[in-house]
């Protein structure tokens, strides 16, 4: 069993970080395997949903 | 696109569990994990299916459930589990050493993660004692707006 946390955040450790890490001391207690993976500070492509966007414009 | 959403997507057919973690900006979450989930859940239905999600946040003063509700937004319409706890999933602090003394805030996250391996565990017995998934009808689409 394994548990992804995603850290949105733009600091690797910060406050959403220790929110994140005191859930995973908890998962490992209880045998739960957990990867967690941050973001980091580069932008994100914003979803595009390019056939869409050309029926509207037609 | 080669960044962190292509990652994700491989490893999460693995999965079991999601959290999504953010900083509240503005009373959403940042604009990096919004695109990010956006991109990863489009049109991936049946990747989260049956998994299990949670959300968490963390601000200073406010914001925070607005930014929470928007996060299990994409759990809520992916047929996935959504996780509760003692409180609403956040923290507080303008740092990490304020976010420390958020007692009640830690608290919260270690009754999540005990609610979340609990169901964990229950969905792994269901599994050996053939518990039937649930099973969809085919999706039906209907829009709002009709030109005839």
């Amino acid at each position: 069993m394994k548990v992804i946390l995603i850290n949105g955040g733009p600091h690797e450790d910060g406050c959403t970080n220790l929110a994140l890490e005191e859930i995973i001391k908890t998962l490992k207690e209880e045998n739960i395997e957990t990867e967690k993976m941050w973001l980091g500070v580069k932008p994100i492509r914003r979803m595009y949903r390019l056939q869409s966007l050309h029926k509207h414009r037609q | 696109m080669d960044d962190k959403v292509n990652e994700f997507i491989e490893k999460a057919e693995a999965a079991d569990g999601f959290i999504f973690g953010s900083p509240v900006h503005f009373a959403g979450a940042t604009g990096n994990i919004t695109s990010f989930l956006d991109r990863a859940f489009y049109g991936r239905g049946k990747l989260f299916q049956g998994k299990l999600c949670a959300s968490v946040v963390s601000c200073r003063r406010g914001g925070a459930t607005a930014a929470f509700d928007q996060l299990n937004k994409y759990a809520l319409m992916s047929n996935m589990y959504i996780v509760g706890s003692s409180y609403w999933n956040q923290i507080h602090g303008s740092n990490k050493e304020e976010a420390k003394q958020d007692l009640e805030g830690l608290q919260t996250m270690r009754n999540l993660a005990k609610n979340m391996a609990y169901i964990l565990k229950c969905i792994e017995a269901g599994n050996t004692q053939n518990i039937q998934k649930p099973q969809y009808e085919e999706t039906i689409r209907t829009n709002f707006i009709r030109k005839d």
